[in-house]
């Protein structure tokens, strides 16, 4: 299910759906949404939707006045930057490999990346600390299982494709 | 997907049960099964229940599935059919020639 019916029930003609929409934009801190809840608070024809479109905004103005942004949650959980010396470390380990390729080199540096982000996924969300949630909805994206995959999508140019690594 | 439709139905009806402690494993259990059609039902929670816990429980939860349906949404639509299919073929050579290369593995 995407998250396109929230704006459809904001925009809908049915009162109840307009008042799901709001509670659930106030509940997720939706600040981009601000505008829009704001502009309900004021001229949508039915009062009970406006006290609702008020409470919302108070949220997401406090949520905003805080320095939350949606884009910023979904940074800390997703793609945490990893510590500095943790870093370095990685950096050092990679100097010095005889024998190995240019492609070879960039092929076990996306590997290593994607070890250390979930290594290193502290899953700092702002304030409210929200753990991701599991997800089993299948990936489109093909496995990547060796340093020859990776070399061969590196030779496509299709690495910036968030392609699944095998765990052997 | 049956049966998670299925499941996410029973946690909403027990999401409206007059006992808290069922109220928190219903969100527990939202939360866990990551639907965003569960959204409303946790956003009701987070206005109107009566305990602020829960209703902060609620608000937790519902961030938690929002914010995984807008990484699935950028995840699914950060590559095209194209790509997809044109890194799936790349990979099916390259796992071909390793297999000639390794005919035993």
């Amino acid at each position: 299910m995407t998250l396109h019916w929230l704006a459809d029930w904001l925009r809908g003609a049915d009162p109840r759906a307009r008042v799901d929409a709001l509670r659930v934009l106030a509940m997720v801190e939706e600040t981009r949404a601000l505008d829009a809840v704001t502009w309900i608070a004021t001229h949508d024809p039915e009062p009970g939707v406006r006290s609702v479109a008020e409470w919302a905004a108070a949220i997401l103005r406090d949520a905003q006045v805080r320095g939350h942004s949606t884009a910023k949650a979904l940074e800390a959980l997703y793609h945490p930057k990893p510590a500095p010396d943790r870093e370095a470390h990685f950096l050092l380990g990679l100097e010095a490999v005889p024998g190995r390729s240019r492609a070879q080199q960039i092929a076990l540096e996306h590997i290593y990346e994607r070890h250390l982000e979930e290594a290193l996924s502290t899953r700092q969300a702002d304030a409210a600390s929200v753990q991701p949630v599991p997800t089993s909805t299948p990936r489109a994206l093909p496995r990547v299982e060796s340093l020859d995959d990776f070399a061969a999508l590196l030779e496509a140019g299709l690495v910036h494709l968030r392609v699944e690594q095998s765990d052997g | 997907m049956a049966e998670q439709a299925g499941a996410l139905a029973v946690w909403l009806e027990r999401l409206r049960s007059n006992d808290p402690a069922e109220r928190e494993a219903s969100i527990r259990a939202l939360e866990l099964l990551g639907e965003a059609g569960a959204l409303p039902a946790l956003a009701a929670v987070f206005a109107t229940d009566p305990d602020p816990a829960l209703r902060l429980k609620a608000q937790t939860a519902g961030k938690a599935i929002y914010y995984a349906a807008l990484h699935r949404s950028r995840e699914i639509g950060g590559a095209s059919e194209t790509e997809q299919q044109q890194a799936a073929e790349i990979l099916a050579k390259a796992r071909a020639r390793r297999a000639d290369r390794h005919p035993r593995e």
